[in-house]
């Protein structure tokens, strides 16, 4: 009769050790995670203007939004901004990861050095880029009117489509070696002698590739695609830095509409409604991803 | 693993409670009584030094121990919102133009009424155009003017005179000129200036809408519609200067705020409008263009001269639990000697609202250090001919001005459709902000 109670006694210690140790982890996701999101959704619901106590307006601002052409601009730069940057990303990143695996010499300063835009600052990598496109004495345009292949200079800040290439680029460049590292990582761990008996079988480079290799990063090509989409739906700085979403709203992006409405306007009801909106998709792709990955285990 | 997971959760609850029952043992030592000075890091470091110095001189003579944090000029409200809304307000601030109207209706700003009037009486009346500013229309003040910085024309004289134009006194001449510079071959985009999220946009577009006698609110400060031919004439201007004359650098809708100091100082445009930075930043480096460059009074339109204006006011926080000695702060500051020494470190940067400060000999300096002087008694303010409110302070604040510009030359839109929805934004502006 003694025995099982003490087994009792322990297993309840043993229960409740458990739960201390994972207090922190409760208390961290829900003071960090879920409270502020939590408060954003509410807040996004009032209409909270700086300063002044907020009242409950239901949906009226994402309703507001949806009749607000500025916001609509803003949505579709967001989706050009981030799809575009992101596809680039994707292949420049595969290639880098290609590069550095075959590199035989100067390995690691090739791998260190490709890592310089990432892990540099990202206001200095916009304001770079920002005397780079300069239109009288930016580096892009000296360069081609020293070699005259263009007469005038080109305004690639101050046109819409140009604007819109040049904030991609700076943000292609800088996101780029995350793929690369990543991408990298994930064909260190496919096993050699899956290429060997490839090459034994005669199957050419591109085949290995297509067979082999990209199967084989499927999961990390997933999981960083995914996560650099959502860094990239919610830069900031490069845009900010680069064009401040001018020329007009030619790259106003979801990130710097929220600043603009929250800070400028101090309609933080509405701004937040704005940085809501894009919620349900990231969420969406979250749960996709996490199915596939579990299905996968 | 059971006795050990005990364990260190005994070690890890052990010592916790030591790191909160220690640190009230530690003996601190007596600490002067604080107080949070917020200032604008302007873009003239020696008036930024003289302004701390002069603090941290009036807070050692109060046994105050002075914590003083900067705003720039693109953060100073991201700064105030998240200070409003974290209940982490300093003591005393500076504000810039809009601040007052903005803060004072949410109850955040003290009443200083008394304290402008002493400053009155020490320094002579205020310029007429600092009242709007600072004084709220029940006539109380919570804020007190501090200095103008002035927006002026920048000319390259030497390259005016190699095309024979002559220093612009009106928006048509503004026009002219460049033109004629062009034609001249001299210079092919003589005409720095940019409508762009930065108050080198909006500001001068407020120079031209009110030279024009336009407005976007009445004289109650109500809106009022822009759908009318001032403000299609104002738009032509604006937009003309690029895709008519084509006298603009091609990328100057991109700008940022700095855009056309760098282009002036390097030589790139013939003329530009700017706060006095860039005259500062010549003077300074003795720069060998400094000669020819010529700092005027902006350009009348055919309602007169009437320009933009950032005044930069003090007030002291509601919250501030020092409003004594943050009242003496200002006091000192604003005395004679001390804001005559700082105004003297400003490289004609700083512009008293003041009249006996304005009489002091220093801006005799040269023609350029008396038209700055001189450019204040112009200034009006967001919403004129109505009163500075949080309405006409948010239409400024979120581009709509600069934004209909951009809707034109950027977006190609026709004028007419532009100020459509630029109506449509600063009517929505008016009805939706808080009157609670």
């Amino acid at each position: 009769m003694t025995k099982p109670s003490a087994w009792r006694r322990v297993l309840v210690a043993d229960a409740l050790v458990g739960y201390l140790f994972v207090l922190p982890l409760i208390v961290l996701v829900l003071g960090l995670v879920a409270y502020p999101l939590g408060n954003a959704v509410w807040i996004s619901l009032t209409d909270k203007y700086v300063g002044y106590a907020s009242r409950f307006v239901g949906l009226a601002n994402y309703v507001t939004l949806t009749r607000d052409p500025i916001f609509h601009k803003v949505v579709w730069n967001s989706a050009v901004f981030t799809l575009a940057s992101v596809a680039v990303k994707v292949v420049l990143g595969m290639l880098m990861a290609l590069a550095l695996q075959r590199a035989l010499v100067a390995r690691s300063f090739l791998r260190a050095a490709l890592l310089v835009p990432w892990v540099i600052p990202t206001v200095i990598t916009a304001l770079t880029w920002h005397w780079m496109f300069n239109a009288l004495w930016g580096f892009i345009n000296v360069t081609l009117q020293g070699v005259g292949l263009v007469r005038e200079p080109i305004a690639w800040l101050g046109q819409p489509a140009t604007a819109m290439a040049a904030v991609i680029t700076a943000n292609i460049w800088r996101g780029f070696p995350f793929f690369g590292v990543c991408l990298l990582a994930g064909m260190q761990a496919i096993p050699r002698d899956l290429y060997e008996a490839a090459a034994v079988d005669g199957a050419s480079p591109a085949q290995r590739f297509w067979h082999i290799t990209l199967p084989g990063l499927r999961l990390v090509l997933l999981v960083t695609t995914l996560i650099s989409l959502i860094f990239t739906l919610n830069d900031f700085n490069i845009v900010y830095v680069l064009t401040r979403g001018g020329p007009g709203t030619a790259t106003h992006v979801l990130a710097t509409y929220t600043y603009e409405v929250g800070f400028q306007a101090l309609r933080w009801g509405k701004a937040v409604a704005v940085s809501m909106y894009p919620l349900p998709v990231i969420a969406v792709m979250i749960v996709i991803v996490t199915r596939y990955l579990t299905r996968e285990d | 693993m059971t006795l050990l997971a005990r364990g260190l959760s005994i070690v890890l609850a052990a010592l916790l409670l030591l790191a909160g029952a220690g640190s009230p043992a530690l003996a601190q030592p007596a600490q002067k009584p604080k107080i949070r000075v917020w200032l604008l890091r302007t873009y003239v470091p020696d008036a930024n030094h003289a302004l701390e110095d002069s603090i941290k001189r009036w807070a050692t003579s109060k046994n105050l121990d002075p914590v003083i944090e900067y705003f720039t000029f693109d953060d100073i409200e991201t700064k105030y919102v998240a200070a409003i809304e974290t209940n982490a307000l300093p003591d005393v601030g500076q504000l810039q133009t809009i601040g007052p109207a903005r803060y004072r209706g949410m109850g955040r700003l003290l009443d200083l009424t008394d304290l402008a009037n002493e400053l009155v009486r020490v320094n002579g009346p205020m310029l007429e155009s600092a009242l709007p500013v600072v004084r709220a229309p029940d006539g109380r003040f919570h804020a007190v003017p501090f200095n103008y910085i002035t927006d002026m024309q920048f000319i390259r004289t030497d390259l005016f005179r190699k095309a024979g134009a002559k220093v612009p006194t009106t928006w048509e001449e503004v026009r002219e000129a460049a033109r004629l510079i062009k034609a001249k071959g001299v210079m092919e985009y003589p005409l720095g200036q940019s409508w762009n999220r930065s108050a080198d946009g909006y500001g001068v577009f407020q120079a031209l809408l009110y030279s024009h006698g336009g407005g976007w609110a009445d004289e109650q400060g109500n809106y009022t519609s822009i759908m009318n031919d001032t403000w299609r004439a104002v738009v032509r201007w604006a937009s003309e200067i690029y895709l008519k004359d084509k006298t603009v650098p091609p990328d100057a809708m991109s700008w940022t705020g700095f855009g056309n100091n760098e282009a002036f100082l390097t030589g790139k445009i013939a003329f530009t409008f700017n706060g006095p930075s860039i005259y500062y930043v010549l003077e300074k480096e003795r720069r060998p263009i400094l000669k020819d460059t010529l700092m005027a009074i902006k350009p009348a339109g055919p309602a007169g001269r009437n320009h933009d204006v950032l005044l930069l006011s003090w007030t002291v926080f509601s919250s501030s639990k020092q409003v004594d000695a943050a009242k003496d702060l200002i006091r000192f500051v604003m005395s004679t000697d001390e804001a005559k020494k700082y105004m003297q470190q400003s490289w004609g940067q700083m512009v008293p609202a003041f009249e006996r400060l304005r009489q002091d000999p220093y801006w005799q300096k040269n023609e350029s250090y008396r038209a700055v002087l001189e450019a204040p008694k112009y200034a009006r303010t967001p919403g004129w001919p109505g009163p500075l409110t949080a309405a006409a302070a948010e239409v400024v604040a979120t581009h709509v001005l600069t934004d209909l510009c951009a809707r034109v030359i950027v977006d190609g839109w026709d004028i007419e459709k532009a100020l459509e929805e630029a109506d449509k934004r600063i009517k929505d502006i008016y009805a939706n902000v808080p009157s609670r």
